[in-house]
């Protein structure tokens, strides 16, 4: 593994050079790195129509003002953070070459006599604990027991073969009236004529 | 121009095929290879035309190209009228490269009437070019219907457990819809007989009838429920897990790949350029079923227990992306939708094919029986990984470019709907990964799964030419969203025009610069939601 790390470091090198600040003679050239994005929102992957692409260009004044005023600053204030950072950085590798490399039993010491501190690091302050409870589990059990089962094997799947079953029943006590007999057919047939011409009688 | 009648050749190939195939004798064992192979070859040879159509394409222009005509029923105004434009010709292409992997993808799974099989298979491609070519309602009505028969067959004969219920639950829901649609075709034929004195079902001629907008209305419905049901719109989808569950692999790959497209397709072609008023005033209902369609669908494929239900119902979720995108009708928002049914096709099939091969290994789909399986067939899950990612939509493969589009398109037009939309997005990685990993990753723990065979060489046949195009599509948009963007303005300045107000108020430029304007900006976030003036 440890290749992955020398490629990571020789990355973060690499993109420090991305923004170097203005004191020492650089600028941040990454600031406007989206910006075409945002002034044409026409000329994306499919290529535009002229009359788009105007529009887009009609836009593009507004995003970029926002963006703008943020780097440069105080060159007493840029130095002074940079100061502070690289501070921070060589301390925290100092440790991590005192505890690891020089007194390794030191470690197991400073672990037992803040027992709680270490276990919330070593569960990297539980945070996939918290996220699981807080939302996986949540969304899952929803999605599960709610959406699938309830809502949509129940409300409308059940709707669904509800309107199958509903004419399936009704044909069920429909078709009774289909016997097959003659003789019933004809009796139907007799008080339909008389009906109708009594309707017709009586009128 | 036309000296080869090329769209009615891609048209009846598959079925002329498919018919021959019936002469041939079964019941015997080499008789079943050399009907499969033959299949194949016609599929083969469909699919070299469907290429040969793209190369005669013209991509500058908007309208139909390669139109055959001829009188077929002159007393109805009933034509035999087939063309393609930007729109159809690359779902045709996707119908021509989906048949022969999904005739592949089925040569050991499918042991009995492989005669049938092979014929139901063709002719369902014939009716799917047909759907798509069709420029006569009465044809595109016929060839609607005609489709829903073979599948009704290859669910119900080579499917799973279930079989029959969801045979009978697809062609009676999906049937329900359009019989809808055929009494909208046939008033929409009496309203131009009124107009004009003589019947006629020419999209092209009803395209240029004023139908009053409370007429719009209800045409609108009608077409737009037909097309709900197919997509599958939430909540008309009911019908779509239990038939791609039930499915044989094959009738999955086409259901998923092509068949669902012809909703989307409908919507796209006929129901909102025949009806822009009432489509215009109906297009946020629609997106809001999509986007509930989107996250629902997302939500309920992450719980799947069953592989095959879990891809189904991510469908729901893809085909709500697409739908979003047409209703957002302008220029990104649509071709992202052509786009994307595309990519679904391409990606879904593969993943069908993919359940396809372990459920042939294993005759289950359950996730929870497998597990490790990197250990054991390393060349499956790589292929598996890449099909996994291009549904998800990673950058660099198909899926983003139309998501991407989509989103962007929505945005346009209202940024409430997009960023829900977007939500999809997350949702889709979660619910294919965590698929992935829990089939995938981890040690092997069922014993079934220590000695399954990696990918065959007929497997890599199957998966190779679908990763490659799944590629192409991602680095390469250009190549597919050029030819289709004349015809999708050409959608797209047509439903502006269902807005005059909107027309009127970008009134500055000049001449058809205008309608694209109108377009473009119809939906743009700086104008504040799009006043629906169009519906009352």
């Amino acid at each position: 593994m440890a290749i992955v790390l020398v490629l990571l470091a020789i990355g973060s090198v690499l993109a420090g050079y991305v923004g170097v600040p203005t004191v020492i003679g650089g600028s941040n050239r990454i600031e406007h790195f989206l910006a075409p994005s945002f002034a044409a929102p026409g000329m994306d992957a499919g290529g535009e129509s002229g009359a788009s692409h105007a529009e887009g260009l009609s836009e593009a004044p507004t995003v970029p003002a926002e963006s703008t005023g943020e780097g440069g600053g105080d060159p007493n204030t840029e130095l002074g953070l940079m100061a502070f950072s690289s501070g921070i950085a060589v301390a925290g590798i100092g440790i991590a070459l005192f505890f690891f490399l020089r007194r390794r039993d030191v470690t197991d010491r400073v672990a037992a006599s803040f027992a709680g501190v270490h276990r919330v690091l070593l569960n990297k302050y539980y945070v996939d604990e918290i996220y699981d409870a807080a939302i996986v589990q949540p969304v899952k059990n929803a999605s599960e027991r709610g959406l699938w089962k309830v809502v949509d094997a129940g409300v409308i799947d059940g709707a669904v073969n509800g309107a199958g079953k509903l004419v399936d029943g009704w044909s069920a006590i429909l078709r009774r009236l289909q016997t097959g007999s003659m003789r019933a057919y004809a009796l139907s047939v007799f008080v339909g004529v008389v009906l109708i011409l009594g309707y017709y009688v009586w009128r | 121009m036309a000296v080869v009648p090329i769209l009615s050749l891609l048209v009846a190939l598959p079925l002329v095929g498919a018919v021959l195939l019936l002469f041939v004798g079964n019941r015997d064992h080499e008789r079943d290879r050399f009907i499969q192979w033959a299949a194949l070859g016609i599929s083969l040879a469909e699919f070299a035309a469907t290429l040969w159509m793209w190369a005669r394409f013209d991509p500058a222009r908007a309208d139909f190209q390669m139109v055959e005509r001829a009188d077929w029923i002159p007393s109805f105004g009933i034509q035999y009228a087939v063309g393609v434009d930007g729109i159809t010709l690359f779902l045709v292409v996707l119908t021509g490269f989906l048949t022969p992997l999904a005739l592949l993808g089925s040569w050991q799974s499918v042991h009995k009437k492989v005669r049938e099989f092979s014929f139901f298979m063709l002719a369902l491609e014939s009716a799917m070019i047909g759907v798509f070519l069709s420029l006569d309602m009465f044809l595109f009505y016929l060839f609607w219907d005609a489709m829903l028969i073979p599948m009704y067959f290859l669910i119900g004969i080579w499917g799973y457990d279930r079989r029959v219920y969801a045979a009978v639950k697809f062609i009676l829901y999906t049937m329900a819809g359009s019989v809808l649609m055929l009494v909208a075709i046939l008033s929409l034929a009496y309203m131009h007989s009124v107009a004009t004195g003589s019947y006629s079902f020419s999209y092209e001629a009803l395209l240029t009838l004023t139908i009053p907008r409370h007429a719009q209305v209800w045409f609108f419905l009608a077409f737009a429920l037909a097309f709900a049901i197919k997509v599958p719109l939430f909540p008309f989808h009911t019908w779509l897990p239990d038939a791609h569950v039930e499915a044989p692999t094959a009738g999955s790959v086409i259901l998923a790949g092509v068949l669902l497209k012809m909703g989307t397709y409908g919507l796209l072609r006929f129901a909102f350029p025949l009806f822009p008023d009432a489509a215009a005033y109906f297009s946020p209902l629609l997106a809001t079923l999509a986007v509930i369609g989107i996250v629902y669908g997302a939500l309920v494929a992450m719980v799947q227990p069953d592989m095959k239900k879990l891809v189904a119902y991510s469908s729901v979720s893809h085909l709500g992306f697409v739908v979003l995108g047409i209703t957002a009708m302008n220029i990104q928002g649509v071709q992202g939708a052509v786009y994307q049914m595309l990519n679904h096709g391409v990606s879904t099939g593969a993943l069908f094919l993919i359940v396809g091969m372990l459920s042939d290994r294993r005759h289950t789909r359950l996730i929870s029986e497998f597990g490790g399986l990197k250990h054991v067939m390393p060349k499956f899950v790589a292929a598996f990984f890449v099909v996994t990612l291009s549904s998800i939509g990673l950058p660099g493969l198909n899926g983003f470019v139309g998501e991407f589009l989509i989103l962007f398109g929505a945005f346009r037009w209202n940024v409430t709907f997009a960023t829900i939309a977007a939500t999809g997005v997350i949702l889709s990685a979660v619910y294919m990964l965590w698929m992935f990993q829990r089939v995938n990753y981890g040690p092997v723990t069922n014993p079934k799964n220590e000695g399954l065979k990696d990918l065959s060489t007929r497997e890599w046949w199957v998966l190779g030419p679908a990763i490659a195009v799944a590629i192409v599509m991602g680095v390469a948009p250009s190549y597919f969203l050029n030819p289709m963007k004349p015809a999708v303005n050409r959608i797209v300045s047509r439903m502006a025009e269902a807005e005059p107000s909107k027309v009127v108020r970008v009134a500055p430029e000049a001449g058809a610069d205008v309608l694209l304007t109108a377009a473009a900006d119809r939906h743009s976030g700086t104008t504040g939601p799009a006043p629906r003036s169009a519906g009352e």
